[in-house]
């Protein structure tokens, strides 16, 4: 999810920044609907913010295999505050693991948006809602929406890295060694981010309901 | 009981990090690094700044200071006492006064 600077070719890296800009501009109009609608929401976008900057630029290391790799935060953003807030999030984590801590770059930026905010996001608040509409609990319906978030964050990124550096092989095949070669280490973090996501729900249903009471968040 | 089985966990993946002998590189840089490779392409830098040495150690650890810091602060805000106070008060963190 944090495809360096000058992987992807000038074209490729437009063609990711046009979505991902539109999705961003989205989040944003979102967040300031939020913050007029709801001031008391903004202590929890703050903590989301922050949680999912560190959590995305975190390395966690996997035992037995010797690799780390990033859990991304965004499923959770997602679940607590809406997808497209969490797009606004997690973009501006990019951004500043892109300037200040050599994570990802600026004209990949629009490609990490699109894996990590927008796939994380978006495809993590469907599981967990279309989950929800199945009947299974708060807590598993978050834990399944984090670990489909964060999967699909890296078959994102293998789709974006394989469309760049095929060469000569088809775009199939090297996405599929490309989303194979993550996801031993991955698994095990979408498992943990799994554990996570659910435990940090089930805690502030508990504690905090009123959280989780918006129309896109309602449990 | 719960705080017990949370430690003993971390207790157990501690000693399992330290156990494996690996060079415990970033999947960034192996996956990525060994596609861009195989193209023939190469990382680039568009940026003036390149963390070196343990520059790259100190902004890490301001970054995560900094991030910490602030999950701290609006967690008490949103779960503590305090903030219940507070938030009864109908007081919130970075709202302004409109007085």
């Amino acid at each position: 999810m944090h495809i360096p600077e000058g992987l992807l070719p000038l074209d490729q890296a437009a063609a990711w920044y046009a979505p991902a800009m539109a999705f961003l501009a989205a989040g944003l109009a979102k967040l300031k609907r939020l913050f007029k609608e709801k001031p008391d929401a903004r202590p929890l976008v703050g903590l989301m913010g922050a949680f999912v900057f560190v959590v995305s630029l975190m390395p966690v290391p996997v035992p037995g295999l010797g690799t780390v790799s990033h859990p991304c935060g965004t499923p959770l953003a997602a679940i607590l505050l809406g997808p497209f807030a969490a797009v606004a999030l997690g973009a501006v984590a990019l951004l500043l693991q892109a300037l200040f801590f050599a994570h990802g770059g600026i004209s990949s930026w629009g490609a990490n948006i699109l894996s990590m905010a927008v796939g994380g996001s978006f495809v993590g608040f469907g599981v967990y809602r279309g989950a929800r509409r199945l009947g299974a609990g708060l807590g598993l319906a978050a834990g399944l929406g984090g670990l489909a978030g964060d999967i699909i964050t890296y078959a994102i990124t293998s789709f974006q890295l394989a469309w760049a550096l095929h060469g000569q092989e088809s775009i199939g095949a090297t996405w599929l060694a490309a989303f194979g070669s993550f996801m031993p280490t991955q698994i095990p973090l979408a498992i943990a981010e799994l554990f996570f996501t659910s435990g940090v729900v089930v805690f502030i249903y508990r504690r905090r309901a009123d959280l989780l009471a918006g129309p896109e968040t309602q449990p | 009981m719960r705080r017990l089985a949370v430690a003993a966990i971390a207790l157990v993946f501690i000693a399992a990090v330290l156990a494996t002998s690996s060079k415990w590189l970033g999947t960034d840089d192996t996956v990525t690094g060994g596609l861009a490779q195989k193209a023939g392409v190469s990382q680039t830098r568009l940026l003036p700044w390149n963390l070196t040495g343990d520059l790259q150690l100190f902004v890490f650890c301001a970054g995560g200071a900094v991030a910490g810091f602030t999950i701290g602060y609006f967690w008490r805000s949103l779960f503590s006492q305090a903030g219940k106070k507070q938030r009864s008060a109908g007081h919130c963190p970075r709202q302004k006064n409109e007085s």
